[in-house]
């Protein structure tokens, strides 16, 4: 089939009134826990995960991709009018999108930020759609050295791309590994570190592991702050922007997509570093720096198009080779293994409708939500008036009632629990979870990708250097953990020597 | 005595648990390179552990000066504590006294402990969520909840 008939077919599998109904559903659930500071996608996701249990893997993924790009336009909602972030990829829309409110002019930033949401999502989906398969080709060429090998050169960009010390983001990683480990072995049959509990024989599972981190983690870490917010008031008009406001915005637009787009692919992107770099990107560019901080427009473009292409983006690497580039990738991945369906580079061509039909079926949610987004904007901003300590409660009800309902057992409630707690500590120690969470889903995948490539070997971890492919993949690793290391200690020398020279 | 900030003393805690994961995968067969048995993977993951947080003590001990003076904890730990203490008794209990019962309790704690509400605004919230969300999950979205105690009265 030609890419013309395959998108005919997507479209004919995502305008069935069923999926039409579902991504509208995803679309709202999204753009609602956007708005709604504490709950994010991966958290909701996990949650209404049960709920899809009666539906086809394609009408499920559909739906919970509504929710994960839905997301992205909510937040921006409440960086504007709240000057808090709905979501931590809206963080930076904070910093100029609130200032236009208080110049009154709220309006066009809430109406820039969900166009520019637009482009940058359709423009990612068309690269969605030829990248995709692209690489899923390659893949076809990764024996269990090359598997391997990527997945390392996956955790060390994430930890390369985190905040924070490398070592920091390093350790989770190694630990996040162990954690995979639980469960029983695939190849001897042995339950390891299960404590005899028959829950934990299929592994520790990462929905409620998620839930935890970033459910239950953020409402701790809220309730310890003030639980009061206010809404800014003011008079939301003229949402189209100007002729000037587009002159201004365009460039931004454009960039955004390109930088959001290609940092989505990455394992550790994803939207908030693309929000970041395309605003550091924006206040070099423009002829007006001088007015960020004070309400660029641009500011709020550039960063807002960049975290929803991200958002689309970032099932590239899930969708081709089956390996999650962020946790709500992780969860994705999981959904789909609960479905049924078979992650990895024969995903597309088993699963046509499945791909096809939520690539296209994100044509139709991102235009939905552009329509939706601006007359609903009074009512989002109602509901942001709903006070956080009703909100809460209601947010943790949801949350063990989504940990109960995967395996109506009260073991991962509690791993949900464990893992708010851990959350909770690792925040005030900044570790963060990224890493933890998708070393936890890599764990399973590369110990069967290692043990069979040292078998293949006879035990020589040579092999790993010895194919092109998984060479290049490691070399690349290497580099990246080492060359920040060498340029600080050359700098460090460098100054040294100035001091001496003094 | 020597003072350890948080990162060091954050390390030392993760040095100890990657020796405990690497001794406990011990009991497990580690096997040879060439055949890697179900203890390899949880051996090495731990002595990794180990080995980043002896580099992140070293890193933060060279880069002395940047102690961090303020509490762990927020201003209103205690309303974690309540939360998490919460959630914990609401796990234990719930089969045992069934969901409408552990959610109407837990909504009544969480919505007068926290930030406290009027006692019948907590009491007939309490009540409206725990009725609202057993017919949309129990009822509508056929999800599986213990009834509890309430079965023998129910049924």
């Amino acid at each position: 089939m030609g890419l013309l008939d395959q998108v005919i077919f997507g479209f004919q599998t995502a305008l069935q009134w069923s999926n039409l109904v579902l991504c509208f559903i995803g679309v709202l659930i999204g753009t609602l826990i956007g708005v709604l500071p504490g709950l994010g996608p991966a958290a909701t996701i996990s949650l209404l995960l049960p709920a899809t249990f009666k539906l086809s893997p394609t009408s499920a993924i559909i739906m919970l991709a509504g929710i994960y790009y839905g997301a992205y336009y909510g937040g921006s909602t409440t960086s504007i009018l709240v000057n808090v972030p709905g979501e931590a990829a809206s963080a930076v829309t904070c910093l100029e999108g609130y200032q236009m409110a208080r110049d009154g002019r709220a309006g066009p930033a809430l109406g820039i930020s969900a166009i520019g949401s637009f482009i940058g999502g359709t423009l990612a989906i068309f690269g969605l759609m030829f990248m995709a398969p692209a690489m899923a080709n390659l893949a076809l060429k990764f024996g269990p050295p090359e598997y391997f090998s990527l997945m390392i050169l996956g955790l060390v960009i994430l930890t390369f791309l985190s905040s924070g010390p490398i070592w920091k983001s390093l350790l989770m990683a190694a630990l996040g590994i162990f954690l995979g480990n639980v469960g029983i072995d695939n190849f001897t049959g042995i339950a390891r570190f299960t404590m005899n509990i028959p829950q934990l024989f299929d592994g520790i599972g990462i929905v409620p592991v998620v839930m935890g981190l970033f459910g239950v983690t953020e409402i701790l870490l809220n309730v310890e702050r003030s639980l009061k917010q206010s809404v800014y008031e003011t008079k939301i008009k003229n949402l189209f922007p100007s002729l000037a406001d587009w002159k201004r915005s365009i460039g931004a637009i454009i960039r955004g997509s390109f930088i959001g787009f290609f940092l989505g692919i990455l394992p550790g992107g994803g939207a908030v570093l693309s929000s970041f770099a395309s605003y550091a990107t924006e206040k070099k560019f423009s002829k007006y720096p001088k007015e960020f901080g004070k309400g660029a427009i641009e500011g709020v473009a550039g960063p807002e198009t960049a975290n929803n292409a991200s958002a689309q983006s970032s099932f590239i690497p899930l969708l081709s080779l089956g390996i999650p580039a962020n946790p709500v990738m992780a969860v994705m991945l999981g959904a789909l293994m609960i479905h049924g369906v078979k992650i990895g580079p024969m995903l597309i061509a088993e699963h046509p409708d499945l791909f096809w039909g939520t690539v296209t079926s994100m044509y139709i949610g991102n235009a939905m939500l552009l329509i939706l987004n601006l007359p609903l904007i009074p009512m989002w901003v109602k509901i942001l008036k709903i006070p956080y300590p009703i909100l809460f409660p209601l947010i943790l009800l949801f949350c063990i009632i989504g940990a109960f309902s995967l395996a109506n057992s009260i073991v991962d409630v509690l791993i949900m629990i464990f893992f708010g707690l851990m959350g909770y500590f690792m925040n005030k120690f900044e570790f963060e979870a990224a890493p933890l969470v998708l070393a936890m889903v890599l764990g399973p995948m590369m110990e069967p990708a290692l043990k069979r490539s040292l078998i293949l070997s006879m035990g020589s971890p040579l092999i790993f250097f010895e194919r092109p492919i998984s060479l290049l993949l490691m070399v690349s690793a290497g580099l990246l953990l080492l060359v920040p290391a060498l340029l600080r200690i050359k700098k460090r020398l460098i100054i040294g020597g100035i001091d001496n020279a003094d | 005595m020597v003072r350890l900030d948080r990162d060091q003393g954050a390390s030392l805690f993760f040095f100890g648990i990657g020796i405990v994961i690497s001794l406990l995968s011990l009991q497990y067969e580690h096997g040879t390179f060439s055949a890697p048995g179900p203890g390899f993977i949880g051996f090495w993951s731990g002595i990794a552990v180990s080995f980043f947080s002896v580099i992140g003590f070293l890193v933060t001990w060279v880069k002395s000066g940047s102690k961090k003076k303020e509490s762990v904890l927020g201003p209103f730990w205690f309303k974690s504590f309540v939360i998490l203490l919460s959630l914990a008794g609401y796990a234990f209990l719930l089969e045992f006294f069934g969901f409408l019962i552990c959610t109407f309790l837990f909504m009544f704690i969480l919505l007068r402990i926290i930030e406290p509400l009027n006692w019948k605004v907590v009491f007939a919230g309490s009540l409206i969520t725990a009725m609202a969300s057993y017919v949309v999950f129990h009822v509508w979205l056929k999800t599986q909840l213990p009834m509890g105690i309430l079965r023998y009265l129910i049924y």
